[in-house]
């Protein structure tokens, strides 16, 4: 049997309609493209062989390149053994290390003074330097029922020394056991020692 | 493939491996398959420009490559083989071109379809190549080389590097698909 018998008795055992149908071309080719179609594939070929020769117009020296190899390996070991290495002068080394010094301290300079004129603190200072004793005084009673500013500012005064009083007073064994008690949350045991 | 031609393309490889000969033994190499290999081309690619540029890249890629073609297959399946990758690179780079400029390739291969001279979608012949058209491009190959060329499935084996089992479930797939294509369309 044929191929192309095989193929047809493919088709009808797909029972496909394939089977009887023409297997035309529809496609149109120009008329004697098959007659000339040879003679422009060898041309394409003769073509392609000759690009290599005449693409490049530039020419190299006679026997430049039979000798090149050998030059640009002579020229990569000689750089590679040439490498030095130039010390600098005790004087350009001197002047570069007062430079960098120069320049850290400037540095230093800079960020303290950012964070210091940021620091709120100092803000909330500078912001009460502006306001008159007599409206603080009138703030001061009104917020703490009668209290004028300088009783506020001596219990204030008196409170903070008997802190200072009753914590000189503790026993040192009574400020452990105190740290002890309060481990849990995040203290750290000490020794007499350290206390 | 025939044994007489097969003896035939041996004596054209001998021949070709002579200097002196090289160019006539490729002459007539052209002769007895550059019109096969165009349809093979013309019928993936649609258009007969597309498939000339084809063919010519194809030619080339026969020239250089001969010299060092090993006879382990036919000469023929080597040379659908390189036509069948030659005018899927193309389609390849006509569809990236399509992306880049957000252009539908899919309808641009049905565009120049209907734009071929004498094309009327009444005639069947037409209707079966907008059917084939529709089919992903492997199966397109797979039927093309089954359909219209007659191909045992073995030497379609050679040129697609896919196994026989594959290549018969592709075509009986693809055959399904058509018929599918006729009966909508003639709904």
């Amino acid at each position: 049997m044929s191929q192309s018998e095989n193929i047809q008795k493919e088709l009808e055992s797909l029972s496909s309609p394939l089977a009887n149908m023409p297997k035309g071309q529809p496609f149109a080719v120009p008329e004697g493209y098959f007659a000339r179609m040879i003679e422009e594939l060898t041309a394409t070929i003769a073509q392609e062989d000759e690009l290599p020769r005449t693409s490049i117009p530039f020419e190299a020296p006679e026997g430049y390149l039979d000798t090149l190899p050998d030059q640009l390996r002579d020229t990569a070991l000689k750089a590679d053994k040439s490498k030095k290495v130039i010390p600098l002068s005790p004087i350009r080394k001197l002047s570069r290390i007062a430079a960098a010094a120069i320049l850290l301290m400037g540095l230093g300079f800079g960020v303290n003074s950012y964070f210091r004129a940021k620091a709120p603190e100092s803000v909330a200072a500078r912001h009460l330097s502006k306001v008159d004793k007599e409206s603080i005084s009138t703030y001061v009673s009104h917020q703490w029922g009668g209290v004028d500013l300088e009783t506020g500012a001596a219990v204030a005064e008196s409170a903070n020394n008997e802190t200072h009083d009753a914590i000189a007073k503790l026993k040192s064994s009574e400020i452990r056991e105190y740290l002890n008690e309060h481990r849990d949350v995040g203290m750290i045991e000490m020794d007499e020692e350290t206390l | 493939m025939d044994v007489s031609l097969a003896t035939e393309d041996q004596a054209l490889l001998a021949t070709f491996k002579t200097e002196a000969t090289r160019e006539r033994a490729f002459t007539a190499i052209l002769k007895k398959y550059s019109e096969r290999l165009y349809w093979h081309i013309r019928r993936l690619v649609v258009n007969h420009d597309d498939a000339h540029d084809v063919l010519q890249n194809v030619s080339i890629k026969i020239w250089k490559g001969l010299a060092d073609f090993r006879e382990e297959s036919n000469l023929y399946t080597w040379l659908y083989r390189i036509a069948t990758n030659e005018a899927l690179s193309f389609l390849e780079s006509q569809k990236r071109r399509a992306a880049l400029s957000l252009s539908d390739y899919e309808g641009s291969l049905e565009n120049k379809l209907v734009a071929e001279k004498g094309f009327d979608a009444r005639k069947i012949e037409w209707r079966l190549q907008q059917a084939i058209q529709s089919l992903p491009e492997k199966q397109r190959v797979v039927f093309n080389l089954r359909y219209y060329d007659e191909m045992p499935y073995e030497e379609m084996s050679e040129i697609t590097r896919t196994s026989v089992g594959a290549l018969k479930a592709s075509y009986h797939h693809a055959v399904k698909k058509v018929e599918a294509f006729f009966k909508e369309g003639f709904h």
